[in-house]
């Protein structure tokens, strides 16, 4: 069996799978390269790391899965050739199947991660004088482990 | 839209549903302040390949939806197993260069990351 023979049976057939792979595979890069840049680069802007609620991803997540999309989107409405259109049409649903399944997962994961923050029993720092905590050890809440820092949690004292 | 790219959709979200459902157990737990690193399915392969959990979802959803629509004849389920690939493989591909990027990269650049609540 061919391997071309995986993408369709015709000629035109592969020719549409190709082109649908080459629009989710360049989104996806589009969205690896942002994911990459977003930890190593040092000066990657703020405004692209903050989410606009705990829930969701980064801004720069929310635009590199579903800004490709919509630009192919544009583009193939812009496109005034009947074949251009139609291959620019192709790399627009490849690229839709990648973005906004991806954008999905993302919220889901990041609610799951705030829902499991959540989870932790909060930390009870009871009010302790000098007079009382000298001669007992009453306070086991300081011998506990305070949650790993990240971007979410680096201030807070979860248990 | 016509049903074949329906179908497809349909197959990218179903691969995408098992990856999120594997990831989402994984940051939740992560989140409570339990690992799960290195237990079944988030066993780690090589650095520079995605665990696999990676591998059961992107991949291992489209090849069922394959097999089943060859052994049952259905061409519904050959499309949805074309859109679960183009999701899986694109998943697979621009994480793997990811990784490969993470390991390229020298310590002292990686003394400024910030680590987020991704497991990548």
């Amino acid at each position: 069996m061919q391997i071309s023979r995986i993408f369709g049976k015709t000629e035109k057939e592969q020719g549409i799978m190709k082109r649908m792979l080459l629009g989710g595979l360049s989104n996806s890069l589009i969205y690896w390269a942002n994911m990459y840049a977003m930890y190593y680069v040092p000066g990657y802007p703020q405004e692209l790391k903050n989410r606009v609620e705990p829930h969701m991803p980064e801004n720069a997540n929310i635009l590199t899965s579903l800004a490709p999309p919509a630009t192919l989107f544009v583009a193939k409405k812009v496109v005034k050739s009947t074949g251009k259109k139609e291959k620019v049409g192709d790399m627009a649903l490849g690229a839709t199947l990648y973005g906004v399944p991806n954008f999905v997962h993302d919220i889901v994961v990041q609610t799951a991660y705030v829902e499991g923050v959540n989870s932790r029993p909060t930390a009870r720092l009871s009010p302790t004088s000098a007079a009382m905590s000298r001669y007992t050890v009453n306070s086991p809440q300081y011998n506990r482990p305070v949650a790993a820092a990240s971007s979410l949690s680096k201030y807070r004292v979860t248990s | 839209m016509d049903s074949v790219e329906k179908n497809m959709i349909i197959g990218a979200f179903a691969t995408s549903a098992v990856d999120m459902g594997l990831e989402a157990n994984f940051t939740y737990n992560r989140g409570a302040g339990r690992r799960l690193d290195g237990q079944f399915p988030y066993i780690g392969i090589h650095d520079a390949i995605p665990p696999l959990d990676d591998w059961i979802a992107n991949a291992g959803i489209p090849a069922l939806f394959y097999l089943l629509g060859k052994v049952t004849k259905k061409q519904a389920l050959i499309e949805m197993a074309k859109g679960g690939a183009i999701y899986g493989v694109s998943q697979l591909a621009g994480l793997t260069l990811y990784r490969v990027a993470n390991l390229a990269t020298p310590p002292a650049a990686a003394r400024y990351v910030i680590v987020g609540n991704r497991r990548m």
